[in-house]
C-alpha cells in the first residue's frame, strides 16, 4: 500500500494503517527531532506530538507536498516549541553550554569514526535553533537549500546565510576537539586553518 | 578579498556557483593550502553529520502513539478533568500556603499555641456581633 491508500485507510479509523505510516516514517521523523533536541525522553515526547498532530489533520493533508515534508515541517514546528518551552522553564537538557566542554573520544578507538559523527552532532545541538534548523535538514536530512527554504517558510538567501554562519560556528565548537585528536594521532594539526 | 573566497567556499557546498565564481574559486584553492584544509575540514564536518548513527526513537514507538491516539478519543471528558485540575492545582497550592502562614502568624501573634488561636476570631458575643451601634461605639 502506497502512502495516500494508506492515509485514506486511516481517515476511515483504520488505526493499523495509521500504525504502518508511523513506521515507515518513525526514522525520519526520529532524525530531524533528535537532530534538533538530542536524543532523550523529550525528543521521544515530540516525535509522539509530531504523529498524533499528524493525525488529527489527516483531512487537512492535501498530498501537495511529499509525507516525508510535511511530517518534517511539523517535527521542525515543534521541535522549536519544545526548545522555547525548555528556554521558559530555565533548564537544559542538552548537557553543553557555551562554556562547557565535553569528553574528547579516544582516537585510538575502532569506532572514531562514529564518534567524529557523534561530535558533529553535539555541535549541532549547540547552534542557536534558527541555525540548528538549517543544519539538520540541510546536513543530516539532505534536503536541498531551496526545500530548507519551504520547510522552513524562509527565504533561499536567508537560508544560505544561516549555512554559512553555521558552518563557522560548528568549525569554531569542532576545532579544539579535532586539534587534539589528530595531535594524538600524530597528524597535522587542523587548528592551523583558523 | 580573502572573506569573500571564503564566503565562496562555503556556499559552493549548498548552491551551484556561476562560472566566474568556479573559476575564482578554483584559483584560489589552487593556490592556497589553507584554503583546501579548509575545504577538507567542512566536507568532514558535512560528512559526519550525514553518517552520524541511524535515529530512532525508543521501542514501541508506534504502539504507544496508536495507544495515545486512542487514549484521546476515548476519554475525553478525562481530558476536561486533567485540564481542570492542572488550571486549579497551582492555585489551590497557594492558597494552602496562605493559609499556613496565616494560621502561623495567629499564633505567633498570640504568642499561646492553641486552637483557639488559630484562626483570628474577636472575642465578641453574639450580641455584639449583630448589634452595629453597639459594635461601633464598643470602643
Amino acid at each position: 500500500m502506497n502512502d495516500f491508500q494508506l492515509i485514506d485507510a486511516a481517515r476511515a479509523g483504520d488505526h493499523q494503517a495509521f500504525k504502518m505510516l508511523i513506521q515507515r516514517y518513525e526514522s525520519k521523523v526520529a532524525a530531524t527531532v533528535i537532530g534538533m533536541l538530542g536524543q532523550g525522553p523529550e525528543a521521544d515526547d515530540v516525535g509522539q506530538e509530531v504523529f498524533i498532530r499528524f493525525y488529527k489533520n489527516l483531512d487537512q493533508f492535501k498530498g501537495e507536498s511529499s509525507l516525508g515534508t510535511y511530517l518534517t515541517r511539523i517535527a521542525i514546528n515543534l521541535s522549536l516549541n519544545a526548545i522555547k518551552r525548555r528556554k521558559r522553564h530555565q533548564f537544559i537538557s542538552l548537557n553543553w553550554k557555551d562554556n562547557e566542554t565535553m569528553e574528547l573520544p579516544d582516537p585510538d578507538s575502532e569506532t572514531v569514526y562514529n564518534e567524529d559523527a557523534l561530535l558533529v552532532r553535539k555541535a549541532i545541538q549547540k547552534l542557536e535553533p534558527g541555525f540548528r534548523s538549517v543544519v539538520v535538514l540541510r546536513f543530516i536530512e539532505g534536503y536541498s537549500t531551496r526545500e530548507t527554504a519551504e520547510i522552513l517558510n524562509l527565504p533561499e538567501g536567508t537560508v544560505l546565510s544561516r549555512l554559512s554562519r553555521a558552518q563557522k560556528k560548528l568549525k569554531s565548537y569542532l576545532i579544539p576537539y579535532y586539534g587534539a585528536k589528530n595531535e594524538k594521532k600524530n597528524l597535522p594539526s587542523l587548528v592551523a586553518i583558523i | 578579498m580573502k572573506r569573500k573566497i571564503y564566503h565562496l567556499l562555503l556556499q559552493s557546498f549548498d548552491r551551484s556557483l556561476s562560472i566566474n565564481e568556479q573559476r575564482i574559486l578554483s584559483t584560489a584553492l589552487e593556490e592556497s593550502d589553507v584554503l583546501r584544509k579548509e575545504e577538507r575540514l567542512q566536507k568532514r564536518i558535512r560528512d559526519a553529520a550525514k553518517m552520524g548513527p541511524g535515529a530512532h526513537f525508543s521501542p514501541f514507538f508506534a504502539e504507544r502513539v496508536i495507544n495515545r491516539i486512542q487514549r484521546g478519543n476515548e476519554t475525553v471528558h478525562d481530558l476536561f478533568w486533567d485540564m481542570l485540575i492542572a488550571q486549579f492545582k497551582p492555585m489551590a497550592i497557594a492558597a494552602t500556603a496562605i493559609m499556613i502562614m496565616l494560621i502561623s502568624y495567629n499564633m505567633f501573634q498570640q504568642k499561646a499555641f492553641n486552637v483557639k488561636n488559630l484562626l483570628p476570631t474577636a472575642k465578641i458575643t453574639y450580641e455584639e456581633a449583630m448589634d452595629p451601634t453597639l459594635a461601633y461605639f464598643g470602643e
